[in-house]
């Protein structure tokens, strides 16, 4: 009993790295209408910032969330008016997406190149810390990360529902069209949600280089990952988001625990198509915001 | 009514969709405070023409002015922000926001430099539909009618010169019409805006409006006083086909 309790723990620590990229993924989807695939790399690239200013300055992960995250939004407004701004004008979306798996390649190459193949991680003085409640030995870090990703959700809940900007990405990602003729700047509010989520992508990589080890080619796999998170969670909500990362972190532990390391991928993505195909609108999604055709 | 002077002038207005030439050089004036219908049997071009004057849609040839000023090619918010609104025949009010949310974005960012606050035009916008009382509830948990009715809200919060209509009467029962031409009545009365409504049935138009233009086939078949367009034999071919005889 007590070892299941300690896998699930784990499980929601390690799923909240899901839950920060899912609810990113969501809010860019919103607006543009695409998962945005190079939102895992975005994740490893500010992972390496961040190990790269503890090296160089010594500079602590979780100080440089004050400088990694108003850099990352605005590296993605940049990012936006620079690549998506036409593209996210055509009706059809595959443009959008193709740039989206074009900026994640470039951005894997870039940072082979700068930061060599060799995976690396942070080992800062308090890595091995821990904490035991009842019986449960935490780690600071991983409990860290439950921390930041709940922050996150409160706060890009609280943006959405109680600020101006927030309703108008809630009005765009209703409908694009209708927000235009209201005076909203189509251009202007998916340039802002995808900037809030790239700025997600640098939380997330504050995490990552906290428990992580990370290489060039850790991107697309944990963009996948993200997406499952999406899935099981349901699109357009954000505490769904969340729950689907937390769900899945805790799904990959269980089956690491239960029927072996080799089974977690699988365990994953069998629940993830399982649930898309009984559950499309997701777990805690409405039902009724998935039209039957 | 006595035409004020020309607001929004389309000359030589003309699209196409693949083959299919869905407007025809079309010229058309709405004045200040002028209520205008545009009918025309289905498919005649009616919502296109909403569409171009809103920008959604660029026009092939020809130019759309309004209050004097080339608006063909501009943005669409920016259009808003001149002074146009619009309704959409299937209402588009944001269904998972509430009424009051669905206002204010609109009061918000629909209008710059206005000496009402949004909060204030907001509350006038409300009070002038009579939704004051449902602005808690969400969208999507509204009647068709008061959906319409938002829709007229969100509008007028951004005090627009000229309200463009989508077939408003679409769907409602005869109660809900009355209400909903009272309260379109009565707010162009007070606020004096121009209207130009497209609509599939005509009598409601011919009652409600000062002038009445006649689309077919994407160009116009006539325009004047709803009493002559009535009886223009063009018009009631166009929706009556040919005469046997």
């Amino acid at each position: 009993m007590g070892s299941l309790v300690q896998v699930l723990t784990n499980g929601i620590l390690l799923g909240s790295m899901y839950g920060i990229a899912a609810i990113g993924l969501s809010l860019i989807f919103g607006t543009m209408r695409i998962i945005f695939i190079a939102q895992g790399t975005m994740i490893v690239l500010f992972a390496y910032l961040v190990y790269w200013s503890f090296q160089k300055a010594g500079i602590d992960p979780y100080l440089s969330l004050l400088t990694v995250v108003p850099l990352a939004f605005v590296l993605g407004l940049g990012l936006f008016y620079l690549l998506f701004r036409k593209a996210a004008a055509l009706e059809d979306r595959n443009v959008s997406l193709l740039l989206a798996v074009g900026l994640m390649y470039l951005i894997d190459n870039l940072i082979l190149k700068a930061w060599s193949a060799t995976p690396r991680g942070l080992n800062i003085s308090y890595s091995s810390a821990m904490i035991v409640v009842w019986g449960l030995r935490v780690s600071w870090l991983r409990l860290a990360l439950l921390g930041l990703a709940l922050a996150s959700a409160f706060v890009v809940y609280a943006f959405l529902k109680k600020t101006r900007v927030g309703t108008a990405v809630r009005a765009a990602s209703e409908d694009m069209e209708a927000t235009t003729i209201q005076g909203i700047n189509s251009v202007w509010v998916s340039a802002i949600s995808f900037a809030i989520g790239i700025a997600l992508a640098g939380v997330a990589g504050v995490g990552m280089a906290t428990v992580y080890s990370f290489d060039y080619q850790f991107g697309f796999v944990f963009a996948i990952k993200a997406l499952v998170a999406l899935a099981l969670g349901g699109i357009g909500n954000v505490f769904g988001a969340l729950a689907g990362g937390l769900l899945l972190g805790i799904i990959e532990n269980l089956a690491a625990y239960y029927v072996g390391i080799a089974w977690i991928e699988i365990a994953s993505y069998g629940v993830f198509m399982l649930v898309l195909i009984f559950l499309p609108q997701g777990l805690f999604g409405r039902r009724a915001l998935v039209k039957k055709v | 009514m006595p035409a004020g002077a020309p607001l929004l002038t389309l000359s030589g207005v003309s699209k196409h969709f693949g083959g299919l030439q869905v407007i025809n050089d079309l010229d058309f004036v709405v004045h200040e405070e002028e209520t205008v219908g545009l009918i025309g049997p289905n498919g005649a071009g009616k919502s296109t023409v909403f569409n171009l004057i809103t920008s959604i849609y660029q026009p092939d040839r020809g130019s759309i002015k309004f209050k004097g000023n080339e608006i063909t090619g501009l943005a669409p918010h920016k259009i808003c922000h001149l002074g146009i609104s619009r309704t959409y025949q299937l209402v588009r009010a944001f269904l998972k926001m509430t009424v009051m949310e669905n206002v204010m974005t609109a009061a918000v960012y629909g209008a710059k430099h206005l000496s009402q606050s949004p909060k204030q035009r907001t509350m006038e916008a409300l009070e002038l539909v009579e939704l004051s009382d449902k602005r808690d509830i969400k969208a999507a948990h509204l009647t068709l009618s008061d959906r319409r009715l938002l829709e007229i809200a969100m509008g007028l919060s951004s005090m627009p010169a000229l309200v463009l209509l989508d077939e408003p009467m679409a769907g409602l029962t005869e109660v809900e019409i009355q209400r909903l031409l009272g309260v379109i009545g009565a707010t162009r009365d007070e606020r004096r805006f121009s209207v130009l409504w497209i609509e599939h049935k005509v009598d409601a138009v011919l009652d409600f409006c000062d002038r009445v233009g006649v689309l077919d086939y994407g160009a116009k078949i006539a325009d004047g006083c709803p009493d002559d367009v009535a009886c223009n034999p063009k018009v009631i071919e166009a929706y009556l086909g040919e005469p046997v005889a």
